[in-house]
């Protein structure tokens, strides 16, 4: 099974893998603490980012044709990789969960409050479980047509809502100082560090090894956009009325007026909410089978997409009981992701160089 | 071939699945809503309790033969509960249906509960996502209810022509116009107060063809509501909503500017019609207090003339003219500026113009800023034009 994507897929890949959920809760999350300066947060995160994705460029060269696991296996040998492994799937099978649920969460809250909440997980868990047994060339290939609907829907919106923009509701700029404003961006790193799937799937990109290109156009495009809506956001609405909000940008979406016939644009959100939170969800879930795949030296991932339904749907179903607690624990694990994101492939990468003189003999 | 056919019928039966399966648990059928066009919330006598009234559409309003109607189309009903969302589940019990929001033009409040603080009422439309987030909102002299239940003199549905009346703002500058979410937003700011459009029932003038049962009231608008944190104070009148537009809605004064001519006669008064207006509120720090400048740059064209003699004929006319005009402006600002002060309110949001500027340096408490309102200085400069006369001179 040899699957290939282009780097222009990948970066598509990367792109949503950042901004599928993230445009409803990095914007809330972060306007909660800085207000008016969210938008400084936001770029103080992709600059942190960046950082990483140097690492993480690093680290492919360094791998080449070696999938991260095998990788892992080489440098600290089979009695670490192992658990580094399960914590790998571990990470991915929680993100995956938490995006489930995110966008489960929101199509309930705003839209369909009758509906039960299990409808909207099995849905998405099982439409996602199909793009997963495709594979990622169909990920990929998929994303080049739906990146484009998106964004064609977004510039839509800002287009009609540009006629009740105030720009004068950005100032004044750090009010409060730059405390404010570096204490909500840690809070929204993981949001961007999951750009680490870069490294799972690096080996399957046609230009083996050089990743950082890809990364960085993802990280660039994700933050003007993510920047866009923030600042709408905050021109539109102000930042005392979007920290009343539970979902700034959804609101925002039913704010436009009436433009001709057209009097609700909710339908073009709910098209790009729902979707972009089954492919976040398939991403995750690819990542899972693959690393699971590797760690069991299997030749498909096939026998674990069934179980990780079940987790998944334990995890989006019945790991938090409320919307508080989604949040609280985005805000929570934060810091053990980002470390987890940055540490495993340092160690990696300075290790690598110790072994340099094993590997060649 | 095989595959054109097996195509057509993919796309066939996508678009099969996606007409029927709309809505999952959430479908709501047109037959089981009763649609609302106008919302009032009145206090009721119980303290505790609010009365909330909704108008509905009748889903048959009979025509008769002749084209008049033998019913009215809608209908208004009210009904008593401890918060609104008790009230609207309260609401089956008279009407049978579930009454349906998307489509509700207007939300009337009393004066009443206006007084006792506005903001827990706006919760439950703004959290509901079924009220549309640019619905009006208006607060009514006297009872709400009354307002609704009152016939509009053009359109059939009252709510909808409440709605039309309150637009009004665009024509003349005399009415303020409110919508729920940015009323909710300017009611979180914290160095600005908030104004509310304002609906009132009157008696028609007297009028000697017309029977006594005939004189019904109708619903005018005029000036605006305006509040102390979340608390109605008091009514703004036509030229303090006027000096209030001059700052805050530039853009929306369309309407008449009414000036005398030079020599001092009964009949020669002239009316301007302003093209375009642009206001800057620009704070200024001196010492350890801080000055306004309210800019205002307007310019319009003379549409009507009482005074024959009187001729916009050579450039020293227009100057004149100007001054006069911008005299006009300048009482009319300045009449908003006393009823701040008297009040203590800050409608023009000065106090939120100095914070933009001067975050660091601007740091009373909101009651602090109340009082320094009274005592900041205001300049008001207004540079008015009247750029031509129309077919006449």
């Amino acid at each position: 099974m040899k699957t290939v994507i282009s780097p222009y897929q990948t970066t598509l890949i990367l792109i949503f893998t950042i901004l599928a959920t993230s445009i409803i809760s990095l914007p809330s999350l972060l306007i909660d603490k800085a207000a008016n300066d969210s938008w400084l947060s936001l770029i103080i995160i992709a600059l942190i980012t960046t950082i990483n994705a140097f690492i993480y460029a690093k680290l492919g060269q360094k791998m080449q044709r070696i999938d991260l696991i095998n990788y892992t296996r080489k440098i600290f040998g089979d009695f670490i990789t192992i658990p580094i492994a399960l914590l790998t799937i571990a990470v991915f099978l929680l993100l995956a969960g938490t995006v489930i649920r995110e966008t489960a969460e929101v199509m309930q809250n705003a839209y369909m409050p009758m509906t039960p909440l299990r409808f909207f997980n099995i849905t998405i868990i099982l439409t996602a479980s199909y793009i997963v047994y495709h594979g990622l060339e169909v990920l990929g290939r998929s994303l080049e047509v739906f990146f484009y609907l998106f964004l064609a829907f977004f510039i839509f919106i800002l287009i009609v809502l540009i006629s009740d923009l105030n720009l004068s509701n950005l100032n004044p700029v750090l009010a409060n100082g730059y405390t404010p404003v570096l204490k909500s961006s840690i809070m929204g790193l993981t949001f961007f560090n999951e750009i680490f799937l870069i490294l799972i799937i690096a080996p399957q990109i046609t230009t083996r090894g050089k990743i950082l290109r890809p990364t960085l156009y993802a990280i660039f495009i994700s933050t003007i956009i993510l920047s866009a809506i923030i600042i709408f956001i905050l021109s539109i609405l102000g930042s005392e009325m979007a920290k009343e909000l539970s979902f700034p940008f959804v609101t925002m979406v039913s704010y436009p007026k009436k433009l001709m016939v057209i009097e609700r644009f909710d339908p073009l959100f709910i098209f790009f909410w729902i979707a972009g939170g089954i492919y976040k969800t398939a991403i995750f879930f690819y990542a899972a089978s693959y690393t699971a795949q590797k760690l069991f030296k299997k030749s498909t991932y096939y026998i674990f997409i069934i179980p990780f339904i079940v987790i998944l749907f334990y995890i989006s179903f019945n790991y938090f009981q409320n919307y508080a607690q989604l949040t609280a624990f985005i805000k929570k694990s934060t810091p053990y992701f980002f470390s987890f994101f940055l540490i495993y492939p340092l160690l990696l990468l300075i290790f690598s160089y110790f072994k340099k003189g094993d590997t060649h003999e | 071939m095989n595959k054109n056919i097996k195509n057509i019928f993919m796309i066939f039966s996508i678009i099969f699945i996606v007409l029927i399966c709309n809505g999952c648990w959430d479908r709501k059928e047109f037959d089981d809503l009763a649609l609302v066009k106008g919302i009032a919330v009145d206090a009721a006598q119980d303290p505790e309790r609010v009365k909330y009234s909704v108008q509905l559409l009748k889903p048959a309003a009979k025509t008769n033969e002749d084209g008049k109607k033998e019913s009215k189309s809608t209908e208004t009903v009210s009904i008593t509960g401890y918060t609104l969302f008790e009230a609207h589940r309260n609401l089956i019990k008279k009407i049978g249906r579930r009454p349906f929001y998307g489509h509700t033009e207007i939300i009337v409040i009393s004066e009443e509960i206006a007084k006792k603080g506005i903001r827990p009422y706006l919760d439950y439309f703004i959290r509901d996502k079924e009220v549309g987030r640019r619905v009006n909102i208006v607060i009514s002299e006297g009872d709400a209810v009354k307002i609704l239940n009152t016939p509009h003199l053009v359109e059939d549905i009252s709510a909808a022509g409440l709605r039309t009346m309150v637009d009004g703002i665009s024509v003349s500058g005399i009415i303020i116009s409110s919508e729920l979410l940015e009323f909710k937003s300017s009611l979180l700011a914290k160095y600005k107060d908030s104004v509310c459009s304002k609906l009132k029932l009157v008696k028609p003038e007297k009028n000697e063809e017309m029977e006594d049962e005939e004189k019904n009231e109708i619903v005018t608008t005029k000036g605006g509501a305006f509040f102390k944190g979340d608390k109605l104070i008091s009514w703004l009148d036509r030229t303090q909503t006027r000096g209030f537009s001059w700052v805050k809605f530039p853009e929306e004064i369309k309407g008449p500017v009414v000036i005398r001519a030079p020599d001092q006669k009964i009949y020669n008064r002239l009316s301007i019609e302003i093209k375009k207006t642009t206001t800057k509120i620009i704070p200024e720090k001196f010492d350890d207090n801080f000055k306004i400048t309210i800019k205002v740059d307007t310019e319009g064209y003379l549409i009507e003339n009482l005074d024959p003699e009187y001729k916009l004929d050579t450039e020293k006319d227009y100057i004149q003219m100007n001054k006069r005009y911008a005299q006009v402006v300048i009482n009319e600002i300045n009449n908003i500026l006393d009823l701040c002060r008297e009040y203590g309110v800050d409608i023009l949001g000065l106090g939120e113009a100095i914070y933009k500027k001067y975050p660091k340096e601007f740091t009373p408490t909101v009651s602090e800023w109340r009082k320094m309102i009274k005592e900041t200085p205001v300049e008001i400069s207004v540079t008015a034009n009247i750029r031509r006369s129309g077919m006449l001179k």
